[in-house]
């Protein structure tokens, strides 16, 4: 973690997203109590994903906090980064040099200045004004503002201790080569350091702007990270000189047809015997139609246009028809978040 | 480069009483931090006392933000509770 103080506003005001993130979330209970009461329950909600949301809607049309859960929400997805560029705009005179002082170390970046794929230049995710490259130091104000002090405080559970524990998948095996695709700011390969403290580790993102934040962070732990701006789908790497191939919380900002293309990618990157591990949001499935649907507003609301066609893909058979074996899919217990496929290369 | 998220209106031309409560709400409670706020820079600045700079760099300790999390969540519910249109 690189932490910087903010000023008191930029603070109360990341604080006030959370909050609103909150009231938004106790509303949605009390309306699938509605729901339920009115006879609307996973069993009866239909199988078309656009028809749930058509009968959902239509059954808590006239409940007045279904609507302001709306607005609260809509609210906290266009807001949330705003407040943090700005939390970070109000403190830049000081933590700019700090960050600026991180990049000198055994971690590198490299960026060939190739064209992004439109999937990635052409979208906003998470409705993120200007998308992940908007201004220099997006990085700290995503990986860190964004992720610390709103993300983790929303969601169940330590996302952090998550990354760590999708690693005990693989057992006792040891990997000396890494690549991980969507490194992002490094978040997941902090715990692939830990897990694998003397391997070399190769992490490929898009995003020049999170990938500097993950080389500060590989700096400050001492780490000597191969950081590359690029792609999975086509990572320019040698043929078989990995032994693991990783990612974590990225397929759901992917097409379907990229993901495939993800699965081949790894198969050739990885020496015979080496291992898959990829890890993303549930199946949709494996979840009951309420829950699919829980998943699926918030991401058609939320900036997530790949999260749909990428949660109704059978990701274990993906790594199968590349060519892996022995692989299992499933989720990580006890709430299935996140899911994890892992598969081996023929030795 | 573009927001993929659909357009839509939410909240309803019927909910526009139920705005202006809420408004109205959020404004009675920023006043009331802001009229402390003002007592409180006052009574310190004539004890010599520069609290502003100093709010400015606080860090809240653990118990403190707990107790700043469990009042935010009530302001925020004061005006969503208005814009429930729950009485």
């Amino acid at each position: 973690m690189i932490d910087i103080s903010l000023k008191q506003r930029g603070r109360a005001r990341i604080d006030f997203e959370v909050g609103v993130r909150l009231a938004a979330r106790r509303r949605q209970q009390a309306c699938e109590g509605i729901l339920s009461d009115r006879g609307v329950t996973a069993e009866t909600l239909p199988d078309d994903m656009d028809a749930r949301h058509a009968l959902i809607d239509a059954t808590l049309r006239d409940v007045t906090p279904w609507t302001t859960h709306a607005w609260l929400s809509d609210w906290s997805a266009r807001e949330h980064a705003r407040v943090c560029e700005e939390a970070f705009d109000e403190v830049a005179d000081i933590a700019a040099p700090a960050l600026d002082a991180l990049e000198l170390g055994a971690s590198t970046l490299t960026d060939d200045g190739a064209a992004r794929p439109r999937y990635w230049s052409e979208v906003w995710f998470h409705r993120t004004r200007g998308g992940w490259d908007a201004s220099p130091y997006n990085g700290y104000v995503h990986g860190e503002l964004v992720h610390r002090r709103y993300v983790s405080r929303i969601y169940p559970g330590d996302i952090y201790a998550q990354r760590r524990r999708v690693l005990e998948g693989l057992g006792d095996f040891i990997a000396r080569d890494i690549v991980e695709f969507g490194t992002s700011s490094g978040h997941y390969t902090v715990a692939l350091s830990e897990r694998f403290p003397d391997a070399r580790i190769i992490g490929i993102d898009p995003s020049r702007r999170m990938l500097e934040l993950a080389r500060r962070v590989g700096n400050r732990l001492g780490r000597a990270w191969d950081l590359h701006v690029g792609v999975g789908e086509n990572s320019g790497l040698p043929d078989e000189s990995v032994d693991l191939v990783t990612s974590y919380a990225i397929h759901h900002e992917l097409p379907p047809r990229i993901i495939t293309r993800w699965f081949a990618e790894a198969w050739r990157l990885l020496r015979p015997g080496g291992m898959l591990l990829m890890a993303d949001v549930p199946r949709y499935a494996d979840l009951d139609r309420l829950a699919a649907w829980r998943f699926d507003w918030a991401a058609k609301w939320g900036g997530e246009p790949f999260w749909r066609s990428s949660a109704q893909m059978d990701l274990g058979e993906g790594a199968r028809a590349a060519g892996f074996v022995q692989v299992t899919a499933t989720g990580v217990p006890p709430t299935g978040n996140p899911y994890c496929v892992v598969g081996r290369k023929h030795g | 480069m573009a927001d993929p998220t659909p357009e839509r209106t939410i909240l309803p031309p019927a909910s526009l009483d139920l705005v202006a409560d809420a408004v109205l709400a959020l404004a009675r409670e920023l006043w009331v931090v802001r009229d402390r706020q003002m007592v409180l820079e006052t009574v310190l600045a004539e004890r010599g006392i520069d609290v502003a700079t100093m709010i400015d760099d606080f860090t809240p300790n653990p118990a403190f933000q707990e107790r700043l999390d469990a009042e935010r969540d009530r302001l925020i519910e004061a005006v969503a509770t208005a814009l429930d249109g729950v009485r």
